[in-house]
């Protein structure tokens, strides 16, 4: 079995047939809502992620992960993350106002309520080992690592890769392979 | 044809065959079975393998529900031609993705089953769990057909098919020239045996050609066949000696018959001489002893004559002589008529008749009338029987046996008994008296003519009566004897044939 091939295989997204076999799947996912998903994916992208070690204080320093202006999550965040651990650290969730706050964090979802101030925002954590998480479809192409997108009514994201080798972020290989490359 | 009749290079040829081919037989389903068992545990754990890297690969599809991600990964199995279908669930157990061979046919299940294997109706089933950061995050499902399995042992079928036949040939060539090593030996000993039965020549030896146990047999053959030609040659001699003996007795034999034919010839001739001589002796005393009479008498009555005449003109001396003279003329007288009574026996008995003993003995008696009296004797008999016989003669023969008892007397007054026993075809007579008796060592010398045991002043006679007797019985084909104790009387018996 060569397993390498699959990614070299270009499967056409299968169409009517497979929308109507396996909709109702999907449909349960989208019950979920939107948020509760997206804080889902927040928890997954942390564990197709390798941070450098001196991005945590030490061993047994928590994960952090922030959320930069208004809350959409109402909570889903908190209970996505609640008692789950990541390399044995734990999961910690953090929300800010002020940039300058948010950069002791791992991953920083930047809500909409930023999208105005997205390019200060990103030339302000330039240096640090932040995963940026845009919700605008604007943050990945303006220099963020990555963006939520909607595709009909599933959730997507860009990956800006370049972004992510700037913040010495690892990100998996089957993460990228989810996700649409940009930048 | 039945096997007990089968050539014995036959038989070994088959029981070559027959065991090579078991063992290979066996060889060979150990081996399938061996396959079977390991192809199957190959199977599964190529498959555990194959859902366990798809299961990685898939987890982040799963994560992110990313459906077409997760497609595309399972859409690999298309390589794999065994595989059935394939299917991912969530974490809740919904089906998340799935795969199909052909994309039309749903094969798999609502709900994930256990972890592990299982083989069902021609597949082998498979559940692995999809793990994401030690945590599970669904499960993976695959169906795999057997058709490789199947394939697999079809053509391990024709290799242990193909390998059966070329070794069954192979076994068949070798054991057809192989056999020839235990056959050939066996085969040259039966046909030695053959000829030497069919020809009876026992000097033809059978080939040793091994020397294994068959060579020890046709040792032994052949040391059978020197002791059968040694004992043959033995037989031979030994029959020829008896045979050379055989002619040797036969010849004895005759040269015995012979000199038997001569000596009953001889024996017969002398017989006829000896009675010719025996008949002439008795011709001759009976003719002396009648011709003696004459003279005899002539000088007995001139002897009395002269006694009478000159009785006393002759002195005391003369009387006396002329008494002698005349007393021994007497005697004489008495001896010539008792040795002519002898004589008569044999030459003047009249043929036999039935004669009835009781009035024979009664005639005897009369005539024995004085003497009894003289001597107050008592004579008792029992019932006696009808005899064939020469009544005179057996009249004579009880007379001499009476006489005998009343003159040797003993003490008291004689008595005499005579009585008669059948014994077989005899007639056993006896006559008792309680007399002097005789002393056992002259039973036989009394029957002999002129014996005598006593002196003739103490009891008369010629010596010539028992002797008439014994003559009398011998005529009569009989026998006689006597038993007596000395001085407690005697029994004299003789036989008679009963025939009448």
């Amino acid at each position: 079995m060569e397993i390498p091939t699959l990614r070299r295989m270009k499967v056409p997204l299968l169409g009517a047939a497979m929308a109507v076999l396996f909709g109702g799947s999907v449909a349960r996912g989208q019950t979920a809502g939107e948020y509760e998903l997206k804080a889902a994916f927040l928890f997954n992208f942390a564990q197709f992620v390798d941070w450098p070690a001196r991005a945590f204080a030490d061993a047994n320093s928590p994960l952090v992960i922030g959320v930069l202006g208004d809350d959409p999550f109402h909570g889903a965040l908190e209970r996505a993350t609640q008692g789950e651990t990541i390399n044995k650290r734990k999961l910690l969730v953090s929300h800010y106002r002020r940039i300058e706050d948010a950069k002791t964090c791992h991953i920083l979802f930047i809500s909409k309520s930023e999208n105005g101030r997205l390019t200060e925002i990103l030339s302000s954590l330039r240096g640090t080992n932040i995963l940026t998480v845009g919700d605008s479809e604007q943050l990945a192409r303006k220099g963020g690592i990555i963006d939520f997108t909607m595709e009909g009514n599933k959730v997507r994201f860009e990956i800006n890769v370049e972004a992510a080798r700037r913040a010495e972020l690892k990100v998996s290989s089957k993460l990228l392979k989810l996700g649409k490359i940009v930048g | 044809m039945p096997f007990r009749k089968t050539p014995i290079k036959r038989k070994l040829t088959l029981v070559i065959l027959a065991t090579s081919s078991a063992a290979l037989l066996l060889a060979c389903a150990g081996f399938i079975l061996f396959e079977l068992v390991t192809f199957r545990q190959t199977m599964v754990s190529n498959l555990t393998v194959l859902a366990d890297v798809l299961a990685t690969n898939s987890n982040a599809a799963v994560a992110f529900h990313d459906v077409e991600a997760a497609e595309e990964t399972l859409g690999a199995l298309n390589a794999e031609p065994q595989i059935l279908s394939a299917c991912l669930y969530t974490a809740g157990n919904g089906v998340f993705a799935s795969y199909a061979r052909p994309p039309s046919i749903k094969k798999f299940p609502e709900k994930p089953g256990a972890d592990g294997h299982r083989f069902e109706s021609g597949r082998l089933l498979l559940s692995r769990p999809i793990v994401l950061n030690n945590k599970r995050i669904g499960t993976i499902y695959i169906e795999e057909g057997l058709g490789g399995l199947y394939a697999r042992l079809k053509l391990y079928a024709a290799i242990v098919g193909i390998v059966l036949f070329v070794a069954f040939i192979a076994a068949f060539a070798v054991s057809s020239i192989l056999q020839r090593v235990i056959s050939g030996p066996i085969l040259a000993l039966a046909t030695t045996a053959k000829l030497i039965s069919e020809n009876k020549d026992y000097s033809v030896r059978a080939s040793r050609q091994s020397e294994d146990e068959l060579g020890t047999l046709t040792d032994a053959f052949n040391q059978m066949l020197s002791g059968i030609e040694e004992r043959r040659v033995a037989l031979l001699h030994t029959n020829k000696v008896l045979q050379e003996e055989i002619a040797g007795r036969t010849q004895a034999e005759e040269q015995l018959k012979s000199l038997n034919e001569e000596l009953e010839r001889r024996v017969v001739e002398r017989t006829e001489d000896l009675q010719r001589s025996n008949e002439e002796l008795e011709r001759f005393a009976y003719v002396a002893s009648h011709d003696l009479q004459e003279p005899l008498r002539m000088v007995g009555s001139y002897m009395q004559l002269l006694e009478r005449r000159y009785k006393d003109k002759l002195d005391e001396d003369a009387n006396k002589f002329i008494g002698f003279a005349v007393d021994g003329a007497k005697r004489m007288q008495a001896l010539i008529q008792d040795l002519l009574a002898f004589s008569r026996v044999g030459s003047k008995g009249r043929p036999f008749e039935p004669t009835d003993c009781a009035g024979v003995l009664e005639s005897v008696l009369f005539n024995l009338k004085v003497a009894i009296g003289e001597k107050n004797a008592s004579i008792t008999c029992d019932t006696l029987p009808t005899v064939t016989a020469d009544p005179g003669q057996l009249g004579q023969l009880f007379q001499n046996l009476i006489s005998n008892g009343l003159k040797f007397r003993g003490q008291e007054p004689p008595h005499i008994h005579i009585s008669a026993k059948r014994d077989g075809d005899l007639w056993v007579f006896s006559v008792r008296d309680n007399g002097i008796g005789i002393d056992p060592q002259f039973f036989e010398r009394i029957f002999i003519i002129f014996q005598r045991l006593h002196a003739r002043g103490e009891y008369p006679g010629t010596g010539i009566g028992l002797a008439v007797c014994k003559k009398i019985v011998e005529r009569h084909g009989g026998r006689i004897w006597v038993e007596s104790t000395s001085g407690a009387g005697t029994t004299f018996y003789f036989t008679l044939p009963a025939k009448i």
